[in-house]
Formats: structure tokens, sequence, C-alpha cells
């Protein structure tokens, strides 16, 4: 660990995609475009506006809004994916982004050897790994397939074995962007245990997902997007209820917990 | 106008702690390629019965075909025309596996290249690693067809190995340059695959350079893989190294190649999540 705490500051943040109306995905309309003048309109359209955040060591931050309003789109940039259009963004430690089940597999190789090739991509030495691969299979509760190619495994599998690597690596700003929809129940309670541990270790996590329930029973704080804007940001339980407020959505979810 | 600022203080490379030396940096890079490179060798054998066998089978196929043609439709004698053929085909697949294994690697890596910060010129640089490796061992069965024929060892040899550096050294160019591309205009690999076949056929591989009526032979080198080509030739007997300008052209041409490639990475690169 860092003796330095991790920080994510965000400061008025910007970003917009070029949207190029249809983006030549071929010289042939990359030729056509610049010899007939601007066939395709480039239009500007931001996914963030105006994003200013804070998250302190030890806390779980929420970040919650329908589709396509710019969470992923932040938190590609905490991660260094994207680079900001404008603003200021700071983080300081260990970023590490948790994948969707079975992105950054190899589909024909073992469990085993995936470990090693998701590890090696996530910045994790090699043996740092050989040193916590019984603790990533243990967690992931992967010990009797671990030796099969992961083609075989469920989707569900996938997800243990992805998020257990990603949660060995000892990173310091987790982000774990909607990633739990395919646990069950049991699991995602698991998850939700060992991030709560990571936070109260000193890490930042950064949590995004659409079950209410599960934010409402994680997240210390919540930043609510609408747009590509923060609608508000604040305690859990307030804000939470006031997004659902605006959904519709009775009391629970829109999409219903997976608990229940 | 527009403030850009991004302060990943410790987020280095792949986010690994930035108190971490440049050197301990560069040995994190290093495992990643290599762990990259075992990955793709696994995986490209894993679901084959014969594994690397078929690397040998394909071309050796290809010189029986190759052979029949030439020798027996044609009539056109070329003296030991497998163990020539066969000397300049292993370059050639080097060249022909690695750029255009090239092209689709973004494509196939999207998850991860769209939410993980790390080296992405690992990606495309371990398709030409793992290509090397299948060239390495495609020399050592070359080397021991070398000692059945047999061909003798000369001074010839060493020249194999800065040929191979200039390959090497141009894949590794052509192979950023062309998956950071391909990513954006998906024709890059129909493109390519048409040029190679081209290639193939204006480059000595299937035929010696004194095939080529006298008057070309000179120019027709400047091609880099001719010069490479007839290079690796230069080891069996009654065959010779070309000019020297003709390496350096080709030498100059790889380093070219790697400059551009990196350029191409540079400008390009940081703009892949947001195109894939």
């Amino acid at each position: 660990m860092s003796e330095t705490a991790p920080i994510v500051e965000i400061e008025d943040l910007w970003k917009c995609y070029r949207r190029h109306h249809d983006r030549p995905a071929r010289f042939k309309d990359a030729f056509l475009a610049r010899v007939l003048g601007h066939m395709h309109q480039v239009e500007t359209a931001w996914a963030v506006r105006e994003f200013t955040m804070r998250a302190a060591p030890g806390e779980v931050v929420g970040v919650v809004g329908p589709n396509g309003c710019g969470k992923t789109t932040v938190l590609a940039i905490v991660a260094g994916v994207l680079e900001p259009t404008r603003g200021a963004v700071r983080v300081r430690g260990r970023v590490c982004p948790m994948l969707q089940a079975g992105a950054g597999f190899h589909r024909d190789l073992t469990g085993l050897e995936n470990i090693y090739l998701s590890g090696a991509i996530l910045g994790m030495r090699r043996r740092d790994i050989d040193d916590k691969l019984d603790d990533i299979v243990s967690w992931a509760e992967a010990d009797r397939w671990v030796d099969t190619p992961v083609r075989t495994f469920s989707s569900g599998m996938l997800m243990r074995l992805g998020f257990s690597v990603a949660a060995h690596m000892e990173p310091d700003v987790l982000i774990v962007d909607e990633i739990l929809a395919t646990g069950d129940e049991g699991f995602r309670a698991r998850v939700r245990g060992r991030l709560r541990r990571e936070a109260d270790d000193g890490r930042i996590v950064l949590f995004v997902s659409h079950y209410m329930e599960e934010v409402r029973a994680l997240c210390d704080r919540v930043v609510w997007m609408h747009d590509g804007r923060i609608v508000r940001q604040g305690a859990t339980r307030e804000v939470v209820a006031e997004y659902l407020a605006t959904t519709g959505a009775p009391v629970e979810p829109d999409i219903g917990s997976g608990g229940s | 106008m527009q403030r850009r600022q991004v302060t990943l203080v410790g987020v280095a490379d792949q986010a690994q702690v930035g108190r971490e030396s440049t050197c301990a940096r560069w040995r994190l890079r290093a495992e990643l390629l290599s762990t990259l490179t075992v990955a793709q060798l696994k995986a490209r054998y894993r679901r084959s019965l014969l594994g690397f066998l078929w690397s040998l089978i394909v071309p050796l196929f290809q010189i029986v075909v190759i052979g029949f043609v030439f020798q027996g439709l044609l009539q056109h004698e070329i003296p030991n025309y497998t163990i020539v053929f066969l000397t300049a085909l292993v370059p050639w697949i080097y060249f022909n596996d690695a750029t255009l294994a090239s092209c689709p690697v973004y494509l196939r890596f999207r998850d991860v290249v769209k939410k993980i910060y790390f080296p992405r010129w690992a990606l495309p640089l371990s398709i030409v690693s793992s290509s090397f490796v299948h060239f390495a061992l495609s020399m050592v069965i070359l080397f021991a067809v070398f000692a059945v024929i047999p061909v003798r060892f000369t001074p010839a040899f060493w020249w194999l190995i800065p040929l191979t550096a200039i390959l090497t050294t141009m894949l590794a160019g052509l192979s950023l340059m062309l998956a950071v591309l391909h990513t954006f205009y998906q024709d890059v690999e129909y493109a390519l695959t048409a040029i190679i076949r081209m290639f193939f056929f204006i480059t000595p591989v299937m035929y010696p350079t004194a095939e080529i009526p006298e008057q070309y032979r000179y120019w027709f080198l400047f091609n880099p893989m001719a010069a490479i080509c007839e290079g690796f030739r230069s080891v069996l007997p009654h065959y010779e190294l070309p000019e020297p300008e003709h390496l350096l052209s080709a030498a100059l041409f790889s380093v070219v190649c790697l400059l551009v490639g990196i350029a191409v990475y540079r400008r390009m690169g940081p703009q892949l999540p947001e195109v894939l």
C-alpha cells in the first residue's frame, strides 16, 4: 500500500465525443467525404458536463443515473483510458477497473492462464500473481474448473473469476461499473462485503449500479447524473430516494432487484 | 481557451505506483509483453491436434504444389528447388503472419482497451513476438534440414542475425501502424491481403533472384523483402548476399517503418478507446 492516501478529484470535467454522424469506417467513405465536402457532419456530443466530484480514502461513492448519462465516461476518464476535453482530474494511486464478465479473458485459455493474462494487463507482477493465485482461485470458488478453458465457464463463473483477479491486485481506487448483473445474490453480497472492506482499508471505491438496493446497502455517498450533468450528490439515502422518485419506479429499482 | 489537464499521480503506466523506478516499470511492461505472447501462442494451437506442426505442414504443402508447377508442369529446372524455396519461405511467412495478425488485435481486445489503461502497444508487439517464436522454431527445423542435405556452415550464416533484426524491426513498426489504422479503417486488412499477395510474386520467394532478367535484377532487390529473402538464401551454396546498398536500404526502410509506426501510435493511439 502506498504511504500517501489515494485521491480522486474531478473538477469541472467536460468530455465531448466527436460523433461523426457516420464515422467513415472505410477508406471509401473517408475519401467520399473528403471529395463531396462534409458528407458526414461532425456532431459534438457532450457526454459529461461540469462534473465536479471528490472522493476521499475509505469512501464508497455510488454513481447512478439512467443509461447513457455519462457514468461510464467519467469512470473511463478516472481510469486514464479517455482524455478529458476540459477540466482537471487528479487521481493518486493504482486504479483498477473491474471488467464485465469474461472481458479480457481469452476464450481458449484456461482459467489459470487467464488469471495471469488479465493480471498482467492490470499491471501485476507475475510473482505477485504467483503469491496470490490460491486466494484468487478460492475467492472465486473456481477450484474445480480453473484448469478448463474459460469458454466452458458460465457467465457467473467468469464474473467471479474476473472480479477476484481485480480485487486481489490491491488497487487504491476500484472502479466497479455495473459488472455484477449476472451474479447471484449470494455472490453480490460477498462482493459488497469485499468492497466495504476494501474501502475500510483506506481505498476508494467508485460503484455504478442500477440496483438501488445495492447502492443503498453499500455506498457512503451517491452522485446522481443525468444527461452528462450532476443532478445531485450527497448522502445515499436522500439522493437515491429522489432519483427513484423521478424514474417513476414505485420504491424498488425499475429492473427488479436480484434479491427479491 | 480549453483547459485540459489530467494528473494521474502514480498512475504511471499500468496503474502502477509512481514512485517505482523506470526500471521496474519497464520490467512490468516486458512481463506484460511476454505474458501476452505466451497467451497468443497457447491460444493459437490449443484447439488443434497437431499444434505447431501445422505451421510446417502448410509451407511444405505449398512447396510441393509450387514445386510441381515449376518443375513438373513448366519443366523449369532449379537445382535443389525445395531447399531454395524453403529458405526464403521462412522469413516470408514471418512477415506474412505478423502483419496480417496485427490488424484485428485491438478489435479482439476491445473490452480491455476501453476499460483499462495499460501500454496498448504491447498488443500488436505481442503479435510480432509470437510470430517471432514461430519463425525461430521454423529456423531450427530449417537448420535440421541443412544438416541432412548437407549444407555446410559458412560465415554467411552470421548474416542471418542482422537480417532477422532488420525484418523484426520492420515488423514491429508495421504492426503498430497496421493495428492502429485497422481499428480506424477496417479495410486495412483487405488491402493488406491484396498487397501481400502481390508482393509474394514480386519477391523472390518461390524463385531465386537469378531467375530475374539481369537488367532488372539490381533494382528488383531494392524491395526490402526481396533483399531479406535473398539474404537468407545466401547461406546456401552458389547464392550470394545482395549488394550492400540493397541491405542498407532494407535496413533504412525498417527503421523508417518503426518510426512511422511509433508516430502513428502516438498520434492515433489515444483515440483507440473512443473508436473501438
